[in-house]
Formats: C-alpha cells, structure tokens, sequence
C-alpha cells in the first residue's frame, strides 16, 4: 500500500467523469507520442510491463496490507507514454478484482500515471547525481509516491467527499424546509452562518485525521517500496543497463 | 489478490451465474454498482448491500471468496472513513457499507465470468492498443507469475529471503529483477509472434453468443429494480 487505491462510493460524479475524461484525454496523448512505434513492439511491451506490476502487488510483504506496486520503475522503464497506459491497464484490471473501485478507474489511473510519470522524470534527472543506481531509484521512488499521495490526498480533499461539505449542503436544505417565512429570517441566517464556520472547522478536522493517517502509513510503503525498487534498479542496471538507459532519445 | 485463483472460479464454477450470459451479468452488475453508490444513507446503503449480497448468492459456494475480495476495498474505505469517525459517523459507516457492495459486485462479476469476456467488452470502448495490452497483459501475468513462484521456491530451499525485513524486501526485489530481465526477452519473443502471425492492429476478441434465457432477464430485471428502489429513496 505505497499509494491508496480510491474505492467505489466515495468520489462525486462530476469529479468520476472528468477523471474519466482527464485519463482519456491522456490516453490520446500517448497514443499520439506511439503513433510512429511498431505496435506490435509496444503492445508487447505495456503487456509485460502492467503484468510486472500486477505480480509485484501479488508479493508477499511481510508488513501487514502492504503490497508493491512498481508503477515508480514502470516509468523508469517504459518512460511516460507506454507507462501510462500500462497505469491504465492495471487499474481496469485492479478494478475488476476489487481492488479499487471500477468508477474512479480514471482517478486511480491519473494517480498512479502520475508515479510513472514522475519515475521516468526523477530517474533521468536523478540517475548521474548519485553514484548508485539503487539510492537514484530508491529516491525516485520516495519522492514520486510522496507527489501522488499528495495528489491523491488533494483530489479527496476538492471533491468534497469530506462529510462535513455534505453535512453542510444538507444543513442547507434543511434549514430551507424548516424555516420559519419572513419573521425568523435573521435567526435563520445567524443559523445558517454558525453552522456554515462549525462544518468547515470539522471539515479541516477531519481532513487533517485523514491525512495524518495517510501520510504516516504511506510513509512504511514508500521505503518498502523504495528498497524493493532500488534493488531492482541496482540488479538491473548490472545485467542490462540498456533497459534503464536515461537517455531521452531512447523513448518518449 | 490471487488473479490464478479467480480465473479458476470463473472459468470452471458451475452455478447459475456462471450460466448466465457475459453481457447480461455485466449490465446487472453495472446496475447493482449505480445502486449501491446512489445509496446515500446507512440504511439505504445496508438495503443496497443486502439486493448485492443476495444476487451473489446464486454464485452458491463462491459467495465466501467474493466476500473476502471485497473486506479489501473495505479496508481502503475504512481509512477514508476513520478522517470522519467523529465529526460525521453516518457518513463514515455508508462510505465502508457502499464500498462493501460495490466490491462484492465487482468481486462476483470476475469470479463468475471469465476475464477474457469481460475484456472484450471493455475492448468495444477502449483504443485497440490499450485492449490488446489488456489481453496480453493478462496472458503474460500468467506467464510471468509461474515463473516467480519458481524462483521464490528457490530462494525457500536455499534457506528463505532474510532473517530482517531490510535483507527480506532486497531478496524481492533481486528476484523481481530476474523475472524482469526475463520478461524482456518474452517480450521479444512476443513481438516475433505478432510478427509471424501478421497482426494487423487489433487483436480480435469477439464472441458469437447464445441467446438470452430467462435467467439472463432475470438478472437484470432484478437490478434494475433495485437501483430504481434506492433512486426512488432518495
């Protein structure tokens, strides 16, 4: 559990489709930037890749609910074009098994896209300012999973799932059914005013909550995950260096 | 998440579910997942889960692993809903029941019908490279996933991964590396195979399907009667 997975129920609407569309309209870019490749080298390629992944999350962590999930050297790898959409992949995939909700399939993508794409930038800018391979990944890591915690803490937070912003609409229409007419009307607002600065208090209150517990777990699953994909970077990079190649020629 | 485990179920389950046909359990299934997200109060969200819970139920014996597939996006609920345990604990309690449902919907979708079928329903709205990564990426798991329970087999004779977490998570990550250094090489072979067999920008995944059977109306009557239910509760 390096990064959540956002289940069904939690997420508006509105905030479901435009992650749907945000994912489709990053789809497109990257199947632009393919356009040149052979597909039938790419295919193959996401494949194998979103496979990785999907057997990496099957490891046996010894940490209680944590399991890996690679996106981080995904991006080192594949770069951030067939790394995204090998995101996508593992997301329908995941989705199908529970394991994030198939709704918020395109926030989840935008998530954990985003640590591939990050990956594949810290990689090429970290990889000659450390000596080993394995702290250049194992900081990649840390920081690209900080980023999308951060982002996924973000979109909880504007979506307004916190239940005080729902309370608080409630509270709205409430008032508006029990009201008294004309008279009450200064009441109502004084009302509605104190009730409008006591749920945006619990609103930062439970956001806060939220994300103590999120940052403090995430934090054993960024160095797990970090020392896992450090030491797949350190392995790699002595057996076929090419595959980690920085390089930006070498892909999209 | 033992992807193994649920292809089996799926693919050689016998119940009524399994019977049904694929596009039948996927519209009820999407029916059953509006229902359960419309649910907007705990009781309302308990209802949905329990029209879930039943329509499972005709997947017989398999209800048991559905329902430990879904305890895990419960456990992500959990988390979300333990920020709001104290200012809104309704909310916290219907966010953690509709997380229930929806993956208990999920959970007997996959274990009921096989991965390939569902995949190429997806495959109607997604660009072809992403189906095709989709159903080669399923492949491959498979693949690759024998060949990490060999090397883990290996490392458990030659006297386990490490004593330390530290020494255990390094082991891991040695021999993901070989499986990666390996899928590599697959995915040349891949290549030469798609090659050989002259594929032409899109893997051709449709089916010819019987015709629906009452048990298939069945299905989707009884869902879309449900989220009417919940949308008319609301």
């Amino acid at each position: 559990m390096s990064h959540l997975h956002i289940p069904d129920g939690l997420i508006p609407l509105p905030w479901i489709l435009a992650g749907i569309g945000l994912t489709a309209l990053l789809i497109c870019v990257a199947l632009r930037a393919l356009k040149g490749r052979d597909r039938a080298r790419v295919v193959p390629r996401i494949a194998t890749l979103s496979a990785l992944m999907l057997l990496a999350m099957g490891l046996p962590i010894p940490v209680l609910g944590y399991h890996l999930n690679l996106t981080v050297l995904t991006g080192m790898i594949a770069g951030p074009a067939e790394g995204f959409i090998a995101a996508l992949v593992v997301n329908l995939i995941l989705a199908l098994t529970a394991h994030g909700g198939i709704t918020v399939v395109g926030l989840n993508t935008l998530v954990s896209g985003l640590e591939v794409c990050l990956g594949w930038l810290l990689w090429r800018s970290l990889r000659r300012a450390f000596k080993r391979p394995f702290a250049a990944a194992a900081v990649s890591t840390v920081i690209a999973l900080l980023i999308s915690t951060t982002v996924m803490l973000g979109i909880v937070a504007g979506t307004a799932v916190n239940p005080g912003f729902a309370l608080h609409r409630h509270n709205h229409a409430e008032l508006a059914e029990h009201a008294e007419p004309a008279d009450d009307h200064e009441h109502v607002e004084l009302k509605e005013s104190t009730d409008h600065e006591h749920a945006a208090g619990r609103d930062r209150g439970s956001l806060r909550a939220f994300a103590t517990i999120v940052y403090s777990a995430g934090a054993v699953g960024w160095a797990i995950e970090a020392l896992v994909v450090g030491s797949i970077a350190e392995f790699i990079a002595k057996s076929r260096p090419d595959m980690l190649d920085p390089s930006p020629a070498r892909r999209v | 998440m033992d992807v193994q485990f649920i292809d089996e179920l799926a693919a050689n389950g016998r119940t009524p579910l399994h019977d049904a046909l694929p596009w039948a359990k996927i519209a009820a299934s999407a029916a059953l997942l509006a229902a359960s997200i419309a649910a907007r109060t705990p009781s309302a969200a308990g209802a949905a889960a329990a029209a879930v819970i039943l329509f499972a139920s005709a997947s017989r014996g398999q209800l048991r692993h559905a329902t430990a597939m879904a305890l895990y996006p419960v456990f992500f609920a959990g988390l979300f809903a333990l920020g709001w345990i104290r200012s809104s604990p309704l909310y916290a309690l219907t966010v953690v029941i509709r997380a229930f449902s929806t993956g208990l919907v999920a959970a007997t979708l996959i274990t009921t019908t096989p991965f390939v079928d569902i995949f190429a329903a997806i495959s109607r709205i997604t660009p072809a490279l992403v189906s095709d990564a989709l159903f080669m990426a399923y492949r491959s798991f498979f693949v690759l996933v024998n060949e990490l329970q060999d090397l883990l087999r290996a490392v458990r004779l030659r006297g386990g991964a490490g004593r330390s977490l530290m020494e255990q998570l390094r082991t891991y990550g040695q021999v993901l590396g070989v499986v990666i250094l390996h899928s590599a090489d697959m995915t040349e072979r891949m290549y030469r195979v798609m090659i050989v067999r002259g594929y032409s920008q899109r893997i051709q995944s449709a089916r010819e399907w019987p015709p629906p059977r009452p048990l298939d109306y069945l299905l989707i009557a009884y869902a879309m009667t449900v989220l009417g239910l919940v949308l008319a509760l609301r």
